[in-house]
């Protein structure tokens, strides 16, 4: 199947592109569901699809089969170079950056590999949380489980001479539940996932995690007060500052969207793209991506357009320091890619997304966080959030939370409501523990729409005189 | 034989009780523009080899997008094998019996080939026609959709459909933070009206000019269609049979009660020739056929396949996906409201063209939040103002029972943030609860 991949490549350049790359993928994922404790229907998918993505012209084309034959892949060519041409009057002129180009083969060692455990197991184990649900005796009427895992299998080529093969597999576990408890109810979602075997998924405890949970949520359903009002104090949880960190600095500095390529899906960013530099927050505050962190859900070592990954800086001591940038991105800026470029399927065009981002550990503890804070809230988990489009104005309702007075845990609270800017809410950042946590994700973005694994996280973090409610 | 043939065959010898094999092609042609330019064209093909089998209630599922013959009728093997270990799902009742009579479907119009060059064509003249009405730079997709369904299923059935859909978006910007969107879909391309969609995100745009931070409170909002169909979508996903029994709907135990005010109606019909989600037959083989969800405020149905159906007792409503019961064409019924004049005799409120990140805090009860993008008013005294930065943080089952108009200007929307294609009017939601972000 190889030789489709190199096919292309020399198609493409006998038919006049300037650029071109193949994306040659196989994958098998399974998948499982229980419901309210029965097993939905399972199954598995087998994939195996080829890609292309040229310059011709000046214009960018990209298209994709999953016929795999070499007349198949020749027509594919011939019709993504027409279009190309034929759309070159109207289209942006696309160069690339000037990258390296690479060869070389990696692969994500599994201890248990996802596709020698039997079915059974896998079901087994939603099983097992199910049952750790039940044996909190609460009232859980809506328990809605998946869990899943995939081998993909890839190769990329491109006219520059780079050839990269990787084996990635992951693991991920998605949970709704619906708690009844004191007249309420109680709902709750969350993802869990990893790059790596079936071990991954075992060492991660869900049964403990989804039971405490639910004791947790039930308590503060029983005793939590109602949450106060005004400009308070905060220590967010690791949870929450992974998904701040997302949605408010990994998204705002992906390049394609500063640049308004997404503006009618995706949106745009407030940043521009020459606020390198600028303040965004307290000296606090550094935000990292990294898809080089081993046994992460969004997890490479070089990314779909064959760019080496590294260790991105978007926010750094309270400064932007970088953006996400592909290689189209990076041309328009006079900059260097930052291996940001992903596509979810062999079917879909690589876009610039985030990997794994997180908050930079601080000097203290979370214990010492709270110990500090006179009257305040600790927002430990959340239920709903969105921000919009521009990633400028973002909301928070708090699922697991508590009311802090002189330096002490009190009582429950229920769902406390932080909605802020992004500039205000990263100026508020007085501390950072260094209790850091990974959490999982699949990022959405680009029409048709591409979820991509990703890890979100960081330590818990206080944020002084916010305010919390609406007025 | 064809491979479908065989391969239930396969499935019926290694003793499944259900198998259901279908193929589905699926070519896509679509011109991607930004910054007034087009930035990317996209050509897709993509087919797939489904086969579902339920041996003893336990059922399995696989998709293979690499296929022989050979090696689907290895899958076939391997599922029964895989079945084997799973539990029982006693909530199984089985596949439709068929055969069925099924609609006809119209001729392709034109050839995919010939759809990709005119949507180039047609992206271009978009983006110049924008320019002249006066857009600094647009951003969009214009898309078509060929696809093509063969099933076979051990109730009887053998069934074929093709199917083709058009659908253009476009945002506008007049300046750099006044933009105004808009959509429409077609299952043939002449009734794409891409020149309305043009000039209604332009207007929206202008209208938007110098916008000021809205102040939080409640508000009567008129919620343009792209609005509204982000509501009505997010709402429906409630009807489905799977939503209710996964704790994840606001309309459980609700059947033959009220749950929206009572000039309010909605349809799913997968059989509305004009819906670029309609289909002759569901997933399991049955005739698609339109199904009132809600009348006159009352909740009519849940959308059922056949197994859900024999569990309560009730009729398929040819609703089949192959793992859920799901939507696929919501229909509101209109009224005969025009929505400028509603404005007009409006003392206050706030008009939303388009909604953003629509997310429950909990499904179950309905409590949500989403959010307002490009062109945001506030009514005063019949007169628009441009506002901006607002938030709905509100309760979506509580919101449908307080329409109080349901306008006349219907439109299909589907899109980035309205998954199923819906056609709705513009929607007058009284005391909607509107919030702000601290700055």
């Amino acid at each position: 199947m190889e030789e489709l991949a190199d096919l292309i490549i020399r198609t493409a350049k006998n038919k006049g592109a300037s650029y071109a790359e193949a994306r040659l993928e196989s994958a098998k994922s399974s998948g499982f569901v229980l419901k309210n404790g029965i097993a939905q229907v399972s199954g598995y998918d087998v994939t195996k699809g080829i890609a292309v993505r040229l310059i011709s012209n000046g214009s960018m084309a990209f298209g994709s089969t999953n016929i795999l034959t070499k007349s198949s892949v020749t027509k594919l060519v011939e019709s993504v170079i027409k279009s190309a041409k034929t759309s070159a009057p109207a289209a942006f002129k696309t160069e690339f950056s000037d990258e390296n180009s690479e060869k070389d083969e990696y692969e994500v060692k599994q201890k248990i590999d996802v596709r020698t455990v039997s079915p059974a197991k896998k079901l087994s184990l939603l099983q097992d949380i199910d049952k750790a649900i039940l044996g909190t005796k609460k009232s859980v009427p809506g328990r809605y489980l998946i869990l899943g895992d995939e081998y993909v299998d890839k190769l990329f080529v491109n006219s520059e001479g780079s050839r990269i093969k990787s084996i990635i597999p992951r693991t991920n576990f998605t949970y709704f539940t619906t708690l009844r408890e004191n007249g309420s109810l109680i709902q709750r979602y969350w993802q869990h996932g990893a790059s790596g075997g079936f071990e991954t998924l075992t060492a991660m405890n869900l049964p403990k995690i989804l039971s405490d949970e639910i004791v947790t949520l039930s308590k503060n359903a029983l005793e939590g007060v109602k949450s106060p009002k005004g400009n308070i104090d905060m220590v967010l949880g690791p949870q929450i500052v992974g998904i701040v960190v997302h949605e408010s600095a990994g998204h705002p500095g992906e390049a394609d969207r500063i640049l308004g390529r997404e503006a009618a899906q995706a949106g745009e960013s407030f940043l521009g793209i020459n606020d390198i530099g600028k303040k965004i927050g307290s000296d606090k505050v550094t935000i990292i991506d990294d898809p080089a962190i081993e046994g992460s859900f969004g997890y490479y070592k070089y990314d779909d357009e064959g760019v080496k990954a590294k260790k991105r800086y978007l926010y750094k001591d309270g400064r932007i320091a970088d953006f996400l940038h592909n290689r189209q991105s990076a041309a328009m800026t006079g900059t260097k890619s930052t291996a940001s470029a992903r596509a979810s399927a062999f079917d879909r065009e690589p876009l610039v997304r985030m990997a794994n981002t997180y908050f930079e550990c601080g000097e203290y503890s979370e214990a010492e966080l709270i110990k500090d804070t006179k009257k305040g809230i600790f927002m430990k988990t959340f239920m709903e959030w969105n921000i919009d489009d521009k990633r400028f104005n973002q909301k928070y309702v708090g699922a697991e939370a508590y009311l802090i007075e002189n330096g002490k845990i009190t009582k429950p609270i229920r769902e406390p409501v932080l909605e802020i800017t992004t500039p205000k809410l990263y100026s508020s950042v007085d501390g950072a523990a260094n209790n850091i946590e990974f959490h999982a994700g699949s990022c959405g973005k680009g029409e048709p729409m591409q979820g991509m694994p990703v890890w979100f996280g960081g330590p818990s973090i206080r944020i002084r005189k916010v305010r919390l409610g609406n007025p | 034989m064809s491979i479908l043939k065989k391969v239930l065959a396969e499935c019926r010898k290694r003793g499944a009780d259900d198998a259901i094999v279908s193929l589905e092609r699926l070519q896509t042609t679509q011109v991607k523009f930004s910054n007034s330019k087009i930035i990317t064209t996209e050509n897709v093909d993509n087919v797939g080899l489904s086969i579902f089998i339920a041996v003893k209630k336990r059922i399995v599922l696989t998709t293979l997008r690499e296929f022989s013959e050979q090696s689907a009728l290895k899958s076939v093997k391997e599922l029964m094998s895989f079945a084997k270990t799973l539990p029982k799902n006693k909530d199984y009742n089985g596949i439709a019996e068929g055969p069925f009579k099924y609609r006809k479907t119209p001729k392709y119009s034109l050839s995919i080939e010939q759809a990709a060059t005119k949507g180039i064509k047609q992206a271009s003249e978009a983006i110049n026609k924008a320019a002249k009405l006066g857009a600094k730079r647009t951003a969009g997709v214009w898309e078509t959709n060929y696809s093509t369904t063969e099933l076979n299923t051990s109730g009887g059935i053998s069934a074929k459909e093709h199917g083709h859909s058009f659908y253009f978006s476009i945002r506008a910007f007049t300046a750099a933070n006044n933009s105004g969107h808009s959509v429409c879909s077609a299952t043939e391309l002449k009734d794409l009206t891409v020149g309305n969609s043009i000039e209604e995100a332009i207007t929206i745009a202008k209208m938007h000019s110098d916008p000021v931070k809205v102040t939080p409170g409640k508000y009567d909002v008129l919620f343009y269609p792209l609005a509204a169909a982000n509501l009505i979508d997010n709402a429906a996903q409630s009807a489905s049979i799977f939503a209710v029994e996964s704790g994840m709907s606001f309309w459980a135990d609700k059947l033959g009660k009220k749950v929206a005010s009572s000039n309010f109606t909605l349809y799913d019909d997968a059989s509305d020739d004009n819906g670029v989600g309609s289909r002759v037959f569901d997933a399991e083989g049955v005739p698609t056929r339109k199904v009132e969800i809600i009348g006159n405020g009352i909740l009519k149905n849940y959308l059922h396949n056949t197994s859900t159906a024999k569990k309560y007792k009730t009729q398929t409503t040819a609703s089949a996906g192959l793992i859920s019961p799901e939507p696929v064409n919501l229909i509101v019924e209109g009224g005969n409201v025009n929505k400028d004049s509603i404005i007009s005799e409006m003392a206050s409120g706030l008009v939303v063209t388009n909604l953003w990140y629509t997310r429950f805090q909990n499904s179950a009860t309905g409590d949500f939040s989403t959010v307002p993008r490009d062109g945001l008013f506030l009514i005063k005294n019949g007169r628009l103002t441009p506002v901006k930065d607002a938030r709905i943080s509100d309760n979506l089952a509580s919101m449908l029972m307080r329409v109080n108009k349901v306008c006349n200007d219907r439109q299909w929307i589907v899109g980035w943030e309205v998954s199923v294609p819906t056609k709705t009017p513009s929607l007058l939601i009284n005391e909607v609860r509107v919030s702000r972000s601290v700055d």
